[in-house]
Order: structure tokens, then C-alpha cells, then sequence
């Protein structure tokens, strides 16, 4: 999959505040919620299951978002961000993606399992990082935000969110 | 490992698990259509069950008062015979007093008491609200009476609320001073001819009591408005209304003119090839703005299109913009509301991004893009000023002194009008006046904080509503 940087809305920028086209929300959204949970979670079921709660919330509270508040992607990353903490939370241990090597054996294509693998292998080494710097490894790898997303969602400044990028991808080439 | 490595580890959700999500979200839809169906029959049921209730209670309480009244025509004629008879009685034998409760006071209290009792049987007097004696539309006598309006009306109910009428950026500063215990505010937005011409109109409930203007009044208006009036025009300067463009201390951005900076903001500008047509704002690049620009993409970080300081950016800059288009100043007069909408609507495109006003934020976010420029209140440009190029629209830079002379072009001053024979009349408008006037309001940490207004000098303190003969002009 290529980068998915143009995470701008395009489809939103067409639409007035009232209006929102969901199935064009959904058809955009969609792969990068899931794969923000793919970045964040261990299991393909808790993966699943969040990034339904997510758009579920969304869908319920949809009447309440203001575009001239925050972009579409910043509201709903900010619901997919909440759920995730709660869920973290609530398991009582801080992973990332240490057990997404179960992941592996629910795909049978051979590029399918090459990239689980890599991904479990990732999970195992980002273990060590931060949380912060594991939750914005999946916002920009999983969610596909470019930083100044990252910025706005959480509170960190553009550049040092860049900074902490930089220096967890150097970690994570380094033991690779 | 680099960037294209970590990306090819996301994967597109599977077609199963996407349909499925859909399904429930539909399904969610529905149900929700349904629950909403049942609130709004639950809370029609409650209107329909609430007005038969109150309309039953009023037919009731109706009928008690007729036969209240009814009983208290009879205790008033039992009274008077009463008196009559206990009179009688007490002069021969009080012993024998019988009757009403009022005889059988006398009794014990003598016939002194029998007039009072009389008395207290008469339907009971209107108690003027709250010892308010100003009656709607009734002068109150001398030029000392504010004091009286004041602590009186604090304490009535307002008749009707007071008619505010002038710049969006000065009714903004009007609204949020209100405080509790003051008649609700009529706000309209006027051009600053229209309002003082309306100003000046004959007394009635159409003429506004207050206008808050970003000019003073002319000579030339002010002997109009006497002609019309008999009374004096007071005037008061209440604060400067200032925006201010700056971008990242390092960008070159070139030094702005109005007109350039409406071009590159506006949502719909004169067509080039047709002036009298106007155009969605094409423009992208400054070169396309002006030819002698760079190529640069222009990226303006602003307030929201519904906030005060974008009102403030409407009439103080983008205004001044306009205007120079000789086919939108002609909608001033012709079609003031179209010209308003020409000049003071932000493109709703990329190109003009609505963020927080907060210090950080403003300053990350022009770190991060140096084409960027950010539309500011002074008070946030002044506090970040290091941070930041100095203003950039041409002419002088924004500064206190600046703008407290007129110098700077992205500020204006703010003036506020009414009339003596208003504060006669309209209720409510002194305790107005003083609370707009006050220190709580126009000092550096009054209502003006998290605005696009500047407070006075020290030295021009305190405020106060005067005749304008007495300023300089």
C-alpha cells in the first residue's frame, strides 16, 4: 500500500458543515481507523471491534460535529484515540503490537503473512518505546496523518512531533 | 527500514468486516430514526397534555376569582354594615357587637379601629413595581435624574430592550458587556451613514438608542442631526478595533496592501476581464494576486469565519480592500447588504485555514510553513511579537502609539453615540452606558481580552458620554 498522506479530506472540502457524504467518509476513513487499531492493538478481533465502536460513535454523535471546529479526520481520530486509551486501560497493560503475531496465522496469502510477520516483528521491537512514541508510530504509519494531523490530535508541536518520529524509526532501523 | 517500509505494513480492511460494519451502521440509523420518532410523539404528547392541563387550570382559577370577587363584594357589604352597626353599637353597648369579624375586632379595640378595618376590605391597590414611578415614555425631570434611572431601573422590568445599532466588531463588545440586571440588547448592524442617519431620525421605536461606530460623526452630520432634534448628541470614544497580519520571523513574505490581501482572502472577488462580475476567489498564489509577487501559495491561518476578530478583519481590513474596486463601493449605497457580503466573506477553501488564537499554536504553525501568514489580534501579537515578522500590511508597523494615532491601517477607532432625550426616555440605557463605559469594560483586563479590541491610554480615562463640540476634531 502506498503512502496514504493526503489525509487533507478532500471529499469533506466539497461538503458544507451540515452535509456530510458517510458513504464517501466511510470509503476514506475507513482503512485508516483500521489500520490505526492494526498499529495499536494486538488481535485482529479487538482491532475489528474498536474500529466498529469508532464509527459507530461517529455515526450517533454525527449531528454534533462542527466542521469549522477541526477537520472530519481529526474528529474521528480523536474518538478512535479515546476508544484505544480506554481500551488500553482497561486490559491493564500497555501494548502495542506484541501479540499481532496471531495475526499471522488469519491470513493464508504469503505477501499477506510477509507483512504480518513484519508488523509482529515491529510490534516486538517498538515494546520498548515509549507510549507516546508508539501511539504516534500509528498515526502516521497506521492512520496515515502527516504531522501536523498528529500535531493537532495530540497537542505536541509539529515539529516535535517530526522530532520523535525521527528518532523512534532510527531506534526501531537500528535493531531491525 | 524507512517510511515506504512502515506504510506497506498497513492493509485494507477486509471486504467481509467492511460490509458488516456498514450493515450496522445502517441498522444503528434506523434505530435511531425510530427512538427520535418516539421522543418527538413523547414530547408532543407532553405539549398537548401540558396546554390542555394549563388551560383547565386557567378556566378553574377563573371561576375562583369570580366567586372570590363575588364573596368579597359581600364581606365588603357586611363590612360597611358592620361599621355602621358597631358604630352604633359601640356609642350604646359594645357587648353587643356581633357579627363580621371587623365588628367583633371593635369589640376589643374601640371604634377607633373601625375605619382601618373598613379600609383593609377594599380590593387592594396596585403596589407600584418595586416603588419604580417612571412609567413607560414618562420624562424624568432634570439633568440629574441619570442616578435615578439608574437605580431604579436596575430593579424594573424593561419594557422593551434597548435598540443597539452599528459595526459587528463594536456590538460584539456591546453584547459581551452586558451585564445581568440590564434590559436585553436589539443589535443591528449598520453601516456607520446609516447608523448616525438613523440616529438623527425623529424619536420612535425604530431609532436606535445607542450606535457604536468606527468613525466620528461629521460636522456636517452633526448640524443634520440637530435639525432634526432638539436635543444634544453625546459621544464617547470607547476603544480601537486592530488586526494584525504577521507571519514567521524568517518568511520573506513581501509588506501587504489591503486591497491584497482582500484579493487573496475574499470568497468572491471582481472578475479581471469583468469587473462588474464577480468571481470565486481563483487566486493561489500570490503572483497570481499581484504580478510582482513570487510564486509563493498563499496559506492564511485565521480566526473562524463567525468569530469577532474575523468580523474585525471584515470591516477594518478587507473593507478597505474592497472599496478600492469602484464596482463593489458602488454597492454601498445601492445594495449595502451585498456589498457587506463582497466584503467582509472568507474563501472556505484550503487556502484560508480557521485555527485557535493561541500563542503556541499560531507561532508552531507559521515555524512550520513559511509561505504562511496569520491573521491576529493585537493583544496576541503583541504578546508573541518576538516570535513573529512585524505586521505586514504596508504603512507603519502595529503598535499602541500607532494605532492610538490612526497611523497603523489595519486599526480603527470605536465610538459610541446616543442622545440626551434617549436617556430621558429609554430605560435601562444609562446603567447601559455607565457599564459600557466603565473600567471593568475598557480596561487592558476587561471584556476587550480574547478580542480584536485595544483598549484606551491611561491618560484618556476615564470614559465619558460628552457633546461633541467639546472634542477636538
Amino acid at each position: 500500500m502506498s503512502s496514504p498522506q493526503a489525509s487533507a479530506d478532500p471529499t469533506l472540502q466539497r461538503l458544507s458543515a451540515t452535509q456530510v457524504d458517510w458513504d464517501a467518509v466511510y470509503m476514506e476513513q475507513l482503512p485508516r481507523i483500521y489500520n490505526y487499531f492494526r498499529f495499536r492493538l494486538s488481535t485482529e478481533l479487538e482491532v475489528e471491534e474498536l474500529t466498529s465502536a469508532t464509527f459507530e460513535k461517529a455515526w450517533r454523535a454525527r449531528e454534533s460535529y462542527r466542521r469549522d471546529l477541526a477537520a472530519f479526520s481529526t474528529w474521528l481520530f480523536s474518538i478512535a484515540q479515546n476508544l484505544a486509551i480506554d481500551h488500553l486501560r482497561q486490559r491493564r497493560r500497555h501494548v502495542s503490537l506484541d501479540a499481532a503475531g496471531e495475526v499471522v496465522a488469519e491470513v493464508t496469502p504469503e505477501s499477506e503473512a510477509q507483512r504480518a510477520s513484519d508488523l509482529a516483528r515491529l510490534a516486538h521491537l517498538t515494546k520498548d518505546l515509549p507510549e507516546r512514541d508508539r501511539e504516534l508510530i500509528a498515526l502516521k504509519y497506521g492512520a496515515g496523518l502527516n504531522n501536523r494531523e498528529i500535531a493537532r490530535l495530540t497537542g505536541l508541536s509539529e515539529s516535535n512531533v517530526g522530532t520523535i518520529l525521527h528518532r523512534s524509526v532510527q531506534a526501531l532501523r537500528s535493531q531491525w | 527500514m524507512n517510511d515506504d517500509f512502515l506504510y506497506r505494513l498497513r492493509k485494507e480492511p477486509s471486504q467481509a468486516f467492511a460490509a458488516r460494519l456498514k450493515l450496522r451502521l445502517k441498522l444503528q440509523a434506523s434505530q435511531s430514526e425510530r427512538r427520535r420518532s418516539i421522543v418527538r410523539a413523547l414530547i408532543l404528547s407532553f405539549l398537548v397534555g401540558g396546554s390542555a392541563l394549563a388551560a383547565t387550570l386557567w378556566v378553574v382559577e377563573g371561576m375562583g376569582l369570580r366567586e372570590m370577587r363575588a364573596s368579597m363584594g359581600q364581606a365588603k357589604d357586611s363590612t360597611i354594615q358592620a361599621s355602621g352597626t358597631t358604630r352604633q353599637s359601640a356609642a350604646d353597648s359594645p357587648v353587643h357587637a356581633t357579627g363580621s369579624p371587623f365588628a367583633r375586632s371593635l369589640d376589643s379595640h374601640g371604634a377607633a379601629r373601625i375605619a382601618d378595618a373598613s379600609i383593609t376590605t377594599q380590593p387592594p391597590t396596585q403596589p407600584a413595581s418595586n416603588g419604580v414611578d417612571i412609567q413607560e415614555g414618562a420624562p424624568i425631570n432634570g439633568s440629574g435624574s441619570r442616578a435615578e434611572i439608574v437605580g431604579s431601573s436596575r430593579n424594573s422590568v424593561f419594557p422593551r430592550p434597548l435598540h443597539v445599532m452599528g459595526s459587528a466588531t463594536a456590538l460584539q463588545l456591546a453584547h459581551t458587556a452586558q451585564p445581568k440586571g440590564l434590559p436585553a440588547l436589539q443589535m443591528d448592524i449598520e453601516y456607520d451613514d446609516e447608523a448616525f442617519r438613523r440616529l438623527c431620525e425623529r424619536f420612535g421605536d425604530d431609532t436606535p438608542d445607542v450606535i457604536v461606530t468606527t468613525r466620528r460623526m461629521t460636522r456636517e452630520e452633526l448640524s443634520r442631526c440637530k435639525q432634526m432634534r432638539d436635543n444634544a448628541i453625546l459621544e464617547a470614544k470607547i476603544a480601537y478595533a486592530a488586526v494584525v497580519i504577521a507571519a514567521a520571523p524568517t518568511a520573506s513574505i513581501p509588506r501587504l496592501t489591503p486591497q491584497h490581501l482582500y484579493l487573496a482572502i475574499a470568497k468572491q472577488i471582481p472578475d479581471r476581464a469583468n469587473p462588474e462580475r464577480f468571481i470565486p476567489n481563483p487566486n493561489l498564489s500570490w503572483h497570481q494576486v499581484h504580478p510582482g509577487y513570487e510564486q509563493r501559495s498563499i496559506t492564511v491561518f485565521g480566526p473562524a469565519p463567525d468569530s469577532s476578530l474575523a468580523r474585525a478583519l471584515g470591516e477594518v481590513v478587507m473593507e478597505q480592500g474592497c472599496n478600492t474596486f469602484p464596482t463593489i463601493n458602488a454597492l454601498k449605497t445601492v445594495d449595502p447588504e451585498r456589498h457587506r457580503r463582497l466584503c467582509h466573506e472568507i474563501r472556505d477553501d484550503s487556502v484560508y485555514v480557521p485555527i485557535a488564537e493561541s500563542h503556541v499554536f499560531i507561532t508552531q504553525q507559521l515555524w512550520a510553513d513559511p509561505n504562511a501568514i496569520a491573521v491576529l489580534s493585537f493583544a496576541l501579537f503583541h504578546e508573541c511579537r518576538e516570535e513573529l515578522s512585524s505586521s505586514l500590511l504596508t504603512g507603519e508597523t502595529a503598535t499602541r502609539v500607532t494605532i492610538g494615532s490612526g497611523a497603523y491601517s489595519g486599526s480603527t477607532p470605536l465610538y459610541v453615540y446616543s442622545s440626551e432625550q434617549r436617556l430621558k426616555y429609554a430605560r435601562g440605557l444609562s446603567s447601559f452606558l455607565d457599564d459600557l463605559l466603565s473600567a471593568r469594560t475598557i480596561s487592558p483586563r476587561g471584556y476587550f481580552v480574547g478580542t480584536a479590541l485595544v483598549p484606551l491610554d491611561e491618560s484618556q480615562h476615564p470614559v465619558r458620554m460628552q457633546q461633541p463640540e467639546q472634542f477636538e476634531d
